[in-house]
């Protein structure tokens, strides 16, 4: 037995050592596991997402535009892309000739891509994006698992053409390219969400993880009413085709809060369509936000109004107009067709005598034209959430030259957008207030904020300006822009375009119009601009005016603006389509001050012919049916007019001190019971 | 011997929820793949409760038998001439990876039924010739049975056959082998080593890949003595990508960390790691239960070799400390050794996780061990 214990105290020995063996085993394992899950564990998590998990991208959807009605203008809808696996394709020529056909891609270079990606080890290839929900159901028929699908998004414009400047168009994946698609591209594309795709070793997914969820891109309501955005591109659109316009712009807008009612150009195009040749690409720009013009007898507007508020000439001021012929240093300045000897300050703007621009411009000086200029807002961006507006061109004061207060007062040496030629109308039509043009009215369903409107002139230079213009409308230069209905102001300008590469003046027109309706309470301001028309009928009064009255014609009814004129004026009517030649003389004709040469540039084809307009308005006023009419309230001290006012039965607006010297409506003109009328107090 | 024997509690509840463990794990690890290549997630676990069912009964049967009962020339010999029947027959059966013997659905490794063989026979042997391990009559015997076994596993199972071996050295050197023939042993073992790696090149890849990631050495020999050796270990390499699963284990169970991703909630199983349900079947635990599976599955192992320790030194008879002894090695070394592999710690062997990893064949071998474990345990008091 001691021999037996022996051996069994050697083996119980040697036992020890060999399990003392194992569990060192043990713990170097147990040493290992620390090291592995505890020590270096986010070192191997980090390694392990690596190869499991792709990040992949949860495109958010592009917030949809609306117009102020509610109608899509822009909207993104789901659409399939095709994609596949290069390396798993049962065969190349056999996949490329299948997907070519169903998806008409041409074979060879289909072929090509797929033996290259195929060569490159590359194990992801787009076969073709946002294909056709035709092509997308033929290709799923087919159940084959290479196949594959992702699902991204294509933007559609339902109404295509259909303020196509204003919304703008994408490209890419869905990127703005222009109008508010790119000028608001950051609100309305949202944030993409991110996601890890778990994949197996061949690299098929098995799980989604989203790490963020995408958020939708905002929603926009546009100011835009797309009925009215309809007709006036249907307007701009006759008008131009009828003249033989380059281009042409034309703008609605709410002069008491800018919002932009519609805005258009001329040639549209369709952003569902990806731009190709030169010229789809150039009618992408917005020419009347962009392309700055010189606004020519437009801007008297500005002229008058800076006088009126600066100096002591009245409408009924006489202005000596130099019988068509005014040496100026350097250049001589004619009237477009006949000269006039002596104007009032009314008749210089209906009938748009440059030289009485000039004159005007004259006594207001210098400082306080470049003031008015501005206070106007010309010069500076009006803010639109749209690329590339232009501020235009306006010199500082001290690079004006010898001429340039002539020219500016008529409208040369100065350029501007229609936009900011809509802000300046309105200036007129709100009673004096310039506006921030607004295109957007709610983002994301939160209405934007309005910029407080600042006042530049003064309620009762305003109120006057209104019936100064009204009656280019009545008696001068604009008598295509009269409404049936509705009384109306305006102002029209024929710009000679300044050729740029030849310094000299071209026989091609800007013809513009700018004016408001109805005159008292005005619900609306429309510009309407063709640029490169021609001769008499490419003018300002006869090629851009009948636009506007087409324009707000449909705008007002569609607005229910309620009509401030009896509908049925037989001779206006009559006389609405016939253009006088005193048009014409709103063309701002001047010579470039080289020096060299005077040469009159003036269109021979004009005849000068008698102007029946005169009588004719005259007519139309006997004709009205005599409502009561306004009293003459000038001259009378507040208090009396007060008197008048709680006799006849109107509110009375006063502004100033001292006698009544301007009133809106004017004396003898029709008014409805409880009407405002203001009044303008002046010593 | 008529009075009623008191379960090993602890080795049977350990050995049980092993068995449990394993069905889980087998069902996290295969289910994904099983959907993938044979169309419903439960091929796997279904295939190892079937295997669980035989085995648990093989257990039930063996630890409900006395030990001595084995103790017979009838039981010794015939057992470990059928083995090596079989081991041979699979060279002809299986041509190709020379290890699987097919009745129907139902595959056996002869390899595996090697182990609990070779065990049962070396005690049986010990035990006769206990007084004279060290006479030539008695090594010579042993040697060439350990040997034919060895042989006849080691071409298509290298690590079954290590396993093997070790297990006998272990059993002779507790029996009392002279320190003389340890040494011989031991030079035997170097020597089957370098023959064993000369045989198949890519293993000196794995080993100096082991040893020399980074192959910062091979570089340097290169450089010196203008030898070719990295071009030829990358070779090598590109052929067979040795170090891929050993990487991909790696990660899997270091991304683990210490509470785990959760149960089935893994990814290195969705066929980036090889084998996730049969050799690296602890990976997937590592990934999904963190440090609490993997210390857990250590610990098992741990009490196994308590269990079988305490056996080996308090049973009275030879027979039953060399069984014990011999089973328990089997066991612990098998296992220690597959968990070593998986984290990176050895070359990569193709040897299963015992009680844990899918596969009929291990399954039965390895609880047919345990039941006669568990019986010797118990008569160990």
């Amino acid at each position: 037995m001691e021999h037996l214990d022996d051996a069994r105290r050697k083996a119980v020995q040697r036992l020890a050592w060999l399990a003392l063996g194992v569990v060192l085993w043990g713990v170097a394992i147990l040493a290992k596991l620390v090291s592995l899950q505890v020590i270096h564990h986010n070192v191997y998590l980090a390694r392990e997402r690596r190869q499991q998990e792709q990040q992949i991208e949860i495109p958010a959807p592009r917030g949809t535009i609306v117009d102020r009605n509610g109608e899509k203008l822009a909207m993104s809808i789901p659409v399939d892309s095709v994609f596949v696996d290069p390396l798993r394709l049962p065969d190349v020529r056999t996949a490329s000739e299948l997907l070519s056909q169903f998806l008409s891609l041409p074979y060879d270079e289909l072929y090509k891509r797929l033996d290259t990606a195929r060569s490159q080890n590359r194990g992801f290839l787009w076969v073709k994006r946002k294909i056709t929900r035709a092509e997308s159901e033929r290709l799923h028929a087919l159940r084959l698992d290479w196949i594959q699908f992702q699902q991204e998004s294509r933007r559609l414009y339902p109404d295509g053409t259909v303020a196509s400047h204003v919304v703008g168009s994408v490209f890419g994946d869905e990127q703005g390219s222009d109008g508010i698609e790119k000028g608001l591209d950051k609100e309305l594309e949202g944030h993409a969400g991110t996601a890890r795709l778990l994949t197996d070793v061949k690299r098929r997914g098995i799980d989604l993880v989203v790490d963020t969820a995408p958020q939708a891109g905002k929603p926009l309501k546009l100011t835009i009413d797309g009925r009215i955005q309809f007709v006036v591109e249907r307007e701009l659109n006759t008008a131009a085709e009828a003249h033989h316009a380059r281009t042409g712009a034309a703008i609605v807008i709410n002069p008491y809060n800018g919002e932009i009612l519609a805005m258009a150009n001329w040639p549209s195009f369709d952003p569902n369509q990806a731009p190709v040749t030169r010229e789809q690409k150039l009618a992408h720009r917005d020419l009347g936000l962009s392309v700055p013009f010189e606004p020519g007898s437009i801007f008297k507007m500005v002229t008058l109004s800076a006088a009126l508020e600066t100096t002591t000439l009245r409408p009924d001021s006489l202005i000596n107009c130099h019988n068509g012929f005014l040496p100026l240093p350097g250049r001589v300045v004619h009237e477009a067709h006949r000269g006039f000897g002596m104007l009032t300050v009314a008749e210089v703007l209906e009938k748009s005598s440059n030289i009485g621009a000039i004159e005007i411009g004259a006594q207001v000086g210098p400082e306080r034209m470049y003031e008015y200029v501005q206070r106007f807002g010309f010069g500076s961006r009006t803010g639109l959430p749209l690329p590339a507006e232009s501020p235009g061109l306006l010199r500082k004061l001290n690079r004006w030259g010898t001429t340039s207060l002539a020219s500016i007062s008529m409208g040369q040496e100065i350029s501007t957008t229609s936009v900011q030629l809509a802000r300046a109308c309105s200036v007129v039509a709100n009673g004096g207030f310039l506006v921030q043009p607004k295109l957007v009215l709610e983002e994301g369903g939160v209405k934007t904020p309005d910029v407080a409107p600042r006042r530049v002139i003064q309620a009762s230079t305003a109120i006057t300006m209104r019936h100064l213009m009204e009656g280019v409308v009545l008696r001068g230069t604009g008598k295509a822009a009269h409404l049936s209905g509705y009384t109306s102001g305006g102002k029209t300008g024929t710009a000679q375009i300044f050729d740029v590469a030849n310094h000299h003046y071209t026989k091609t027109y800007n013809a513009s119009f700018m004016g408001f309706a109805p005159v008292n309470n005005p619900a609306l301001v429309i510009v309407v601009t063709l640029n490169g028309t021609s001769g008499n009928s490419g003018m300002g009064g006869s090629a851009s005016a009948p636009a506007f009255h087409a324009i707000a014609t449909e705008a007002l009814r569609l607005l229910d603006v309620p009509k401030d004129l009896p509908d049925d004026v037989p001779l206006l009517q009559a006389k609405k389509a016939k253009v006088s030649n005193d048009d014409v003389s709103d063309l701002a004709i001047t010579e470039v001050a080289d020096g060299s040469s005077n040469i009159l540039e003036e269109d021979e084809s004009a005849k000068p012919a008698a102007d029946p307009a005169e009588s004719g308005v005259n007519l139309i006023h006997a004709s009205l049916p005599q409502g009561p009419a306004m009293p003459d309230l000038r001259g009378k001290t507040l208090r009396a007019a007060l008197e008048t006012a709680s006799i006849e039965g109107f509110t009375l607006a006063a502004e100033g001190s001292g006698v009544v010297r301007a009133q809106s409506p004017a004396p003898g003109e029709p008014w409805r019971p409880g009407q405002n009328v203001s009044v303008r107090l002046g010593r | 011997m008529a009075q009623k024997l008191k379960t090993d509690h602890i080795l049977f509840a350990t050995v049980v929820m092993m068995v449990f463990f394993g069905l889980v794990m087998v069902y996290s690890a295969s289910s994904v793949m099983a959907d993938l290549k044979m169309g419903h997630s439960y091929y796997f676990v279904a295939r190892q409760l079937f295997w669980v069912v035989i085995a648990v009964g093989v257990m039930m049967t063996l630890k409900m038998t006395h030990y001595r009962k084995l103790q017979h020339p009838a039981v010794a010999f015939p057992a470990m001439s059928i083995v090596l029947m079989m081991l041979i027959a699979v060279y002809v059966l299986d041509a190709k990876q020379h290890r699987w013997i097919r009745f129907g659905f139902i595959g056996i490794q002869p390899s595996e039924l090697a182990k609990p063989a070779l065990a049962l026979f070396l005690a049986y042997f010990i035990a006769l010739r206990a007084r004279a391990i060290n006479n030539r009559y008695t090594l010579l015997p042993a040697l060439l049975a350990v040997g034919l076994v060895t042989v006849s596993v080691v071409v298509a199972d290298l690590g079954t056959a290590v396993v093997l071996m070790l297990s006998a050295a272990t059993v002779f050197f507790v029996a009392g082998l002279d320190w003389r023939y340890v040494m011989i042993a031991i030079g035997i073992g170097l020597v089957g080593c370098v023959a064993a790696v000369a045989a198949k090149p890519y293993r000196l890849t794995r080993i100096i890949g082991y040893i020399d990631p980074e192959y910062k050495i091979v570089y340097r020999v290169d450089s010196k003595l203008h030898t070719h050796v990295s071009e030829y270990l990358k070779r090598s390499l590109t052929t067979k990508d040795t170090s891929y699963q050993s990487e991909q284990s790696k990660i899997a169970v270091g991304a683990g960390g210490p509470m785990g991703q959760g149960l089935s909630m893994g990814k290195q199983k969705l066929l980036y790691l090889p084998e996730a349900h049969t050799d690296f079947i602890y990976a997937v635990v590592g990934e999904e239960l963190g440090l609490f599976g993997t210390v857990g599955v250590l610990l098992a192992f741990g009490v196994i070799l308590w269990r079988g320790i305490r056996a080996t030194v308090l049973i009275p008879d030879e027979f039953g400390r060399y069984l014990a002894l011999g089973v328990t090695t089997m066991l612990v070394v098998q296992g220690l050794m597959n968990i070593s592999v998986v984290l990176g710690m050895m070359p990569t062997k193709g040897i299963p996780l015992p009680m844990i990893s899918f596969g009929g064949s291990s399954l039965l071998s390895t609880l047919a061990s345990l039941g006669i474990l568990m019986n010797v345990s118990e008569h160990a008091g």
